[in-house]
């Protein structure tokens, strides 16, 4: 029977891709007798989940509060303008 | 700027206004990658000049700001391959010690994982438990938590990581493994969740 270490590399590839019959078969087996990697399992997928979750929530516009600096900001402006003359547009 | 086209286009994009509409919200997520003020204005800056170089292909299926975050997601792997890609071929070139730590020699874990909740909305409910994520991600190696980040956070495609990296698509799950271990691990030893009974007398 695999290790619980390879058992936990393949979870981790299990997040990234479908596992290949054989490897499906290994960690199946491996999961069936092994409860500390089951759990291991579910907090691996947690753990994914609340990623994409804590991503989307960051993107949703947490701290809303930091905004660039008005001189980054004037900055900024000013070299998207010359950019654009540059483009002759 | 340009007369108006004959064929009216639903979201032709204004330039003059991407500073003031996008700013705030392309810096604060450059923000939240690169730790820095001053690398983050650096990000937005080249990213608005990005989009105006390519201002001609925006074909107005995306918002705006959702094609301007693409151009800065496509800035912040450019940005790993850059500061980090050395230190991750490093990386794979070389076994993992760190890992070994976890198991005994016949790879089984030393320690039982702990008992966590499973509702991973609950958890981004518990303010502890996000910022212990936070601090987590923060402390792991800068190239093993970039390319987490890239993957896990802003959802970038394995493909196009591997091939910014250029690396294969095992070695991304090498380093991923490395990286999701290292944080699970971390959590675990935050404590905040019961451990289930006295794996580790």
């Amino acid at each position: 029977m695999i290790s619980c270490k390879r058992a936990a590399a393949l979870i981790s590839q299990s997040l990234e891709t479908p596992l290949g019959a054989r490897h499906r078969l290994g960690l199946g087996i491996h999961l069936y007798f092994c409860g500390m990697c089951r759990r291991f399992r579910c907090q691996s997928e947690l753990l994914q989940q609340f990623g994409h979750l804590a991503g989307q929530a960051e993107r949703a516009g947490l701290a809303t509060a930091v905004t660039l600096s008005d001189t980054a900001r004037e900055r900024i402006k000013q070299v998207l303008w010359q950019e654009g003359q540059g483009r002759g547009e | 700027m340009s007369p108006p086209s004959s064929m009216p286009l639903p979201h032709r994009p204004d330039p003059a206004c991407w500073v003031d509409e996008h700013g705030n919200y392309l810096y604060r997520y450059a923000l939240a990658r690169v730790g820095s003020p001053e690398a983050a204005e650096d990000l937005v800056q080249e990213t608005f000049l990005a989009a105006l170089a390519a201002v001609d292909r925006f074909a107005g299926r995306a918002t705006e700001r959702t094609w301007l975050t693409g151009i800065l997601k496509h800035k912040l792997i450019d940005r790993v391959r850059h500061c980090h890609r050395e230190a991750i071929l490093t990386d794979l070139s070389q076994a993992d010690d760190w890992l070994n730590q976890l198991y005994d020699w016949t790879g089984h874990w030393k320690a039982a994982p702990g008992r966590w909740g499973s509702d991973p909305v609950e958890l981004l409910q518990q303010e502890e438990f996000c910022q212990a994520f936070e601090r987590c991600r923060q402390a792991l190696p800068a190239r093993l938590r970039e390319v987490l980040s890239l993957r896990l956070l802003d959802d970038v495609p394995a493909t196009e990581i591997c091939q910014a990296l250029g690396i294969s698509a095992t070695n991304l799950w090498t380093l991923l493994h490395r990286a999701r271990l290292r944080l699970w691990h971390c959590l675990e030893q935050k404590g905040l969740v019961p451990k289930h009974g006295k794996e580790r007398a």
